[in-house]
């Protein structure tokens, strides 16, 4: 339904992003990225803050520039910084931008009270924004960003300011609407999209690196990630020959997680996690 | 609100209609494509594709004609090229005349009835003319506008579809 | 006879077939399995643009805070206040003309204003991938404002100045000055983030305006200009007006053209 074609974009003489080729069904994706990898240009590209300078992106076959406020109509957008009017209370935003985004009064009235319980703000609906912490205003964004029921869901950074237990929830609305939508979500916690991505972008140098589901992206790394216990002074030693993943100090020891190199006679075989993948790809 | 104000709202591209419409009609086409398939699961997907095609191709509706024949002409062309690709591909060229194998829906591992088996062993052309007559209601007429064939084609489809339901269920030539 | 025996059995083994096709069960297929076509439908609906979309004008007017409902007030007593003080009084010398032409253009500035302080970036981010987006507002906003404006001018004119002769000269040097000035604000306003060079404009155009028109040797001078001069003066001032108005909402709130 959703693609993108060939696309590049050019700021003057620095590419931000090169020859890019994507396509998307229904379903959850994860772009994966280090920040500076051109994630927030590919997201601004496909809700048309910004345009390719080369190559296309079409949704059912027509190109998105054209389609215009017929395209937008499908578009659910939350941005990295999330701006409001602090005046305002959630509900008074929320309609305030779903008459932004054409929805007629009866319909708004109805999915508002059901949007502010989904996102566990129903108890501060009447309360101005103003007094909000970043996580409330979070939720008000991904609120807004669902108003419309969109087909095409776009969530950069969405997690930023939530606290666990309030990514859980944000993970399982995901997972129980992504039967019918294409939802593309942008972060740099692996966390937040091993448990409900179907498939995972990952962009390094301006191109695409891989496009996989978590099970083909760690199955790569199958019977060759070890974790073992070394003496504080023995890690320099170790990460010359082997590429260490992670370090977490286990009372006098250090337990380190690595790939490569020969795996000392005590060190155990660990099943890869995304995490590996992520840090072995953005080494 | 009446079938032709909902019909010109959605050619306005009215989600309210076109999701009205859909809903009216989503079990005439879906048991269209179940008795000529016999498959439950397969008829939800052609029956998805079939409103999407209705909605991709709403403006080249006439409203002269009647909007069911031309929901109806769209799900028989439809499923007319759901047999080709089916007897393109070399798995299923044992199966292109009989119904979908459907695997996982457990209402169709059910023993079939004798219609049902009946109706398995037509040629694809007299099973769909026969369902659009006999189950759909539809008119000679209206069936040759539908499927695209002659009047006398459809006539003699039908002839011949119901000479061989006969011979199987009454078990007797006439 | 056989034959019609043959007709009758035929019709009899179709009406048999008919109730067997429609005795038997079609599996029922539940409301959810229907939405969720509609859902996958949804995708493929195209809107025709509509130009009297109701639910698009219904935002051009929405008033986002008391602010907004503010400015059309303000800018209507601002504007007719000062009109009416200063055309009334009996002290005053300042020419009819001089005084519309000098004031005309306020609520356009204040529109500018208005705006530029709305065009909060942060909120403007999401708000451009809405449906209807800040700037074809912003523009919607603008014409409205100019009918406003209009609209404030022919009635000050009417009703403070029913008797004045040459009330074809008023509107013509008044719509001209609206159209011109009105232009520089917009120009200023999406080129600036700040509101700052926008009231130095305003206050330079009211008392520099004020000052050059009271005087009697300007105003003769400008009474030297012919009516059809004037009437040039308005074309080109709308000519302008409508070449900055076209793409000061878009640079006002940095959109994007799409490469052709």
């Amino acid at each position: 339904m959703l693609s993108i074609k060939n696309v590049t974009k050019k700021y003057g003489k620095f590419t931000a992003l090169e020859n890019i080729t994507l396509n998307f069904t229904p379903g959850v994706y994860g772009l994966l990225a280090p920040n500076g990898a051109g994630k927030t240009t590919l997201l601004k590209m496909l809700v048309t803050l910004t345009f390719p300078t080369d190559g296309e992106i079409l949704w059912n076959g027509t190109e998105i520039g054209k389609l215009g406020a017929r395209y937008r109509e499908h578009l659910g957008y939350l941005p990295q910084e999330m701006g409001y009017y602090p005046q305002y209370t959630p509900k008074q935003y929320l309609s305030y931008m779903s008459a932004l985004k054409g929805l007629d009064r009866k319909t708004a009235r109805g999915r508002i009270p059901q949007l502010l319980e989904l996102v566990g703000l129903s108890d501060v609906c009447g309360k101005k924004m103003k007094k909000f912490s970043g996580g409330m205003i979070q939720r008000v964004g991904i609120a807004q960003a669902l108003l419309n029921d969109p087909m095409l869901l776009i969530l950069d950074e969405p997690t930023a300011g939530l606290d666990p237990k309030e990514r859980v929830r944000f993970r399982n609305i995901l997972s129980d609407m992504s039967k019918d939508k294409i939802i593309i979500l942008s972060t740099h916690i692996v966390s937040d999209v091993e448990s409900i991505a179907n498939r995972l972008i990952f962009l390094k140098d301006h191109h695409v690196l891989t496009e996989e589901t978590v099970q083909e992206l760690c199955g790569r790394l199958d019977g060759r990630v070890f974790e073992a216990s070394l003496h504080e002074g023995e890690i320099e030693e170790f990460e010359r020959s082997h590429t260490v993943l992670a370090r977490r100090q286990d009372g006098d020891s250090v337990t380190v997680r690595f790939t490569g190199g020969d795996a000392p006679t005590d060190a155990r075989a660990v099943t890869p996690t995304l995490e590996d993948v992520f840090l072995l790809s953005y080494r | 609100m009446d079938e032709k104000e909902l019909i010109i709202k959605a050619r306005d591209g009215d989600g309210d209609a076109m999701n009205s419409l859909i809903c009216s009609y989503y079990r005439l086409v879906f048991a269209f494509f179940y008795k000529n398939t016999g498959c439950c699961h397969q008829s939800k997907d052609l029956t998805q594709e079939v409103f999407i095609k209705m909605i991709t191709n709403i403006s080249k509706y006439r409203p002269q004609k009647p909007f069911e024949n031309w929901l109806f002409a769209i799900a028989s062309n439809h499923l007319k090229n759901y047999y080709r690709t089916r007897s393109r591909r070399p798995e299923y060229t044992e199966l292109t005349d009989e119904y979908a194998a459907c695997g996982d829906d457990i209402e169709n591992i059910s023993v079939k009835t004798d219609l049902q088996t009946a109706l398995s062993h037509l040629p694809q052309k007299q099973r769909e003319a026969v369902i659009l007559r006999y189950y759909s209601d539809f008119s000679i007429s209206e069936i040759s506008k539908i499927t695209g064939a002659s009047e006398t084609t459809v006539k003699a489809r039908l002839r011949y579809g119901l000479d061989k339901l006969k011979k199987e269920l009454e078990g007797y030539d006439e | 006879m056989n034959k019609m025996k043959n007709t009758d059995g035929q019709r009899l083994f179709e009406e048999k077939i008919a109730r067997m096709l429609k005795s038997e069960c079609v599996p029922e297929i539940e409301q959810s399995e229907i939405e969720a076509t509609c859902r996958a439908a949804s995708s493929h609906y195209v809107q025709k643009q509509k130009i009297l979309d109701a639910g698009f004008w219904r935002v051009v007017v929405y008033f986002r805070s008391v602010g907004d409902a503010l400015f059309y007030i303000a800018s209507t007593f601002i504007f007719g206040g000062a009109v009416s003080v200063l055309g009334m009084s009996t002290s005053h010398t300042m020419d009819p003309t001089a005084l519309m032409t000098s004031l005309s253009p306020v609520p356009l500035i204040s529109f500018a204003l208005h705006e530029l302080h709305n065009s909060d970036r942060s909120t403007a981010e999401i708000e451009k991938t809405c449906k209807y987006t800040p700037d074809r507002i912003c523009f919607a906003r603008l014409w409205l404002c100019i009918i406003f404006n209009s609209a404030l001018v022919l009635l000050a004119g009417v009703t403070l100045f029913p008797h004045y002769g040459f009330v074809v000269r008023l509107y013509l040097s008044s719509f001209s000055a609206m159209f011109l000035v009105g232009a520089a604000a917009l120009f200023l306003m999406s080129v600036t983030s700040s509101r700052l060079p926008l009231s130095i404009m305003m206050l330079i155009w009211l008392v520099g305006s004020g000052f050059f028109l009271a005087d009697d040797k300007h105003t003769a001078a400008t009474a030297a200009i012919s009516t059809w001069q004037l009437a040039l003066i308005l074309v080109f001032s709308v000519a302008v007006f409508a070449a900055v108005s076209m793409n000061a909402a878009r640079r006002l709130y940095k959109t994007e053209r799409r490469a052709a």
